[in-house]
């Protein structure tokens, strides 16, 4: 049975606006409410009846169509005024009234093979209408929903990411002081705290940056500084014999001699920045070997003996027995080269004691070197292993020494796991420390 | 004779400024460190100082 529901409501308007006198008078088939009934039954596939007192003033029910009524199901009960039989596949419905003792009935008839306009119409008419209201209802809700929670979710997002909006622009201006505030404990809060993270990183990477940029100037300004020097004189040295200063033999060979120091000084200082450069950059290779520091020391102090004499070195050495050291004894040479010379370059007289320890101290290998000499002041001790460290700017000779010489020396410490620093005694006193084997 | 006072202290320069000045008749005298020159100078010796601009102590 199908669509009764909506087919008994329909008869209704036949019987109120028409009057028996209408209908017995044939009018019935023409007027609009009948027009309008056909089309709308015909439209759900009904065909259908109007029987005044047993005769018939409309029908479009075939033959057919009623034996197949009263096959399937029967005669049609007549005295029920408003009645609906039907099975899966038949369905009629019947609706009667009485006025002046006449009987008026319409029976709708439909048995499954209707119009296919009918379903469609059908559709089109009840369904579909209801499926757009609710549609509309259905995207009405999601708007207004999505509308709420759109607004919620923006209050919760928005005023971090202000701030990390904010902070972003401040960074992109190069301000990278102050941290912006974490204002949720959530992952909005983690994003704000990795935000605070970065500009941390970032001002610390700047800053190494600047500092290395001022080491850099610094270098290439010792650099030139220290190679113009000795050059100055060579070239004012090799003007006084061309200008005809030069009067004597005696005097030309001072000059000639002069102008071989400064070159040899030159010499002494490119070999040293290259090997400093070599060292910075990773590119020197040690000769590791086990060795003992106090066999290594009075090797070297024999090696070095006329050095020492001619240059009036008092050296005085305590050293412990059986400190031995993973070392590169051609780097831990040109360690005591450096600290030697250093300590001749400065002294303010003509002879130097020198001190040399060796021991254990707080398991690990203490080495100092130790002079007499004028020392340095305390907040310049940290400063003395930078390269080209100008503690007095009149140390401006080359034969005051290359600027790298503590440098390379820090450098040679660190590359064997060492720690060095410099202490104000009677004179100055450099420490290193190494971890023992 | 006008003396001048050479305050420079690398010894190789300073000797090299003499020798022009004394090729130029100019008798002269060496020190080489700030301090040292003003008491020199002080003394009212001197003509004139050629000075060299970065010295120990007290600068040029």
């Amino acid at each position: 049975m199908k669509n009764t529901g909506r087919i008994f409501p329909m008869f209704l308007p036949i019987f109120m606006s028409v009057d028996a006198e209408t209908m017995a008078t044939g009018e019935l088939k023409q007027s609009p409410e009948l027009v309008r009934l056909r089309k709308e039954l015909t439209d759900l596939g009904y065909h259908f009846t109007v029987l005044l007192d047993d005769e018939t003033l409309y029908s479009n029910v075939s033959e057919a169509e009623w034996a197949q009524i009263e096959k399937l199901i029967g005669p049609i009960p007549e005295q029920a005024n408003s009645v609906t039989v039907g099975n899966e596949n038949v369905s009629v419905i019947r609706c009667s009234f009485y006025e002046d003792n006449e009987e008026c009935s319409i029976i709708a008839f439909s048995n499954g093979e209707g119009n296919p306009l009918g379903s469609k119409s059908y559709l089109q008419k009840y369904i579909i209408p209801y499926v757009w209201i609710f549609g509309a209802c259905t995207v009405l809700i999601v708007v207004l929903v999505n509308a709420c929670c759109s607004r919620w979710i923006n209050s919760l997002i928005i005023p971090p990411m202000k701030e990390i909006r904010h902070g972003m622009q401040k960074v992109k201006n190069g301000i990278l002081d102050g941290e912006i505030p974490i204002l949720r404990q959530d992952e909005l809060g983690e994003v704000c705290e990795e935000f605070n993270e970065m500009q941390r990183q970032l001002k610390r990477s700047k800053e190494e940056q600047l500092k290395y940029e001022t080491y850099r100037k610094e270098l290439i300004s010792g650099i030139s500084h220290d190679l113009r020097t000795p050059l100055t004189t060579i070239k004012g040295y090799v003007g006084g014999i061309l200008d005809g200063i030069v009067d004597t033999e005696e005097k030309r060979e001072k000059y000639l001699l002069a102008v071989q120091t400064r070159t040899n000084d030159l010499e002494n200082l490119v070999n040293q920045l290259s090997s400093y450069n070599k060292m910075e950059n990773h590119m020197f290779r040690y000769q590791m070997e086990q060795t003992d520091l106090k066999e290594f020391m009075s090797g070297y102090l024999e090696e070095n003996e006329a050095f020492i004499r001619e240059n009036r070195l008092d050296i005085l050495l305590s050293a412990e027995d059986g400190r031995r050291l993973a070392m590169d004894r051609g780097a831990f040479k040109r360690i005591l080269d450096n600290l030697l010379t250093n300590s001749i370059r400065y002294r303010e007289k003509s002879e130097s004691r020198i001190e040399i320890t060796i021991k254990k101290k707080n398991d690990r290998i203490f080495w100092s070197v130790a002079d007499d000499g004028p020392g340095v002041a305390e907040n310049c001790l940290e400063k003395i292993f930078e390269s080209f460290c100008r503690l007095d700017e009149a140390r401006a000779h080359c034969s005051e020494g290359s600027g790298l010489g503590l440098a390379i020396v820090k450098r040679i410490v660190a590359d064997h796991q060492g720690m060095i620093y410099a202490r104000d005694r009677i004179g100055l006193e450099i420490c290193m420390e190494f971890p023992e084997e | 004779m006008d003396r001048i006072l050479i305050v420079e202290d690398d010894e190789l320069i300073a000797e090299l400024e003499q020798d022009y000045l004394l090729a130029e008749g100019l008798e002269s005298d060496i020190v080489t460190n700030g301090a040292e020159a003003v008491l020199r100078f002080r003394k009212g010796e001197y003509s004139a100082v050629l000075l060299d601009l970065m010295l120990p102590g007290k600068s040029g």
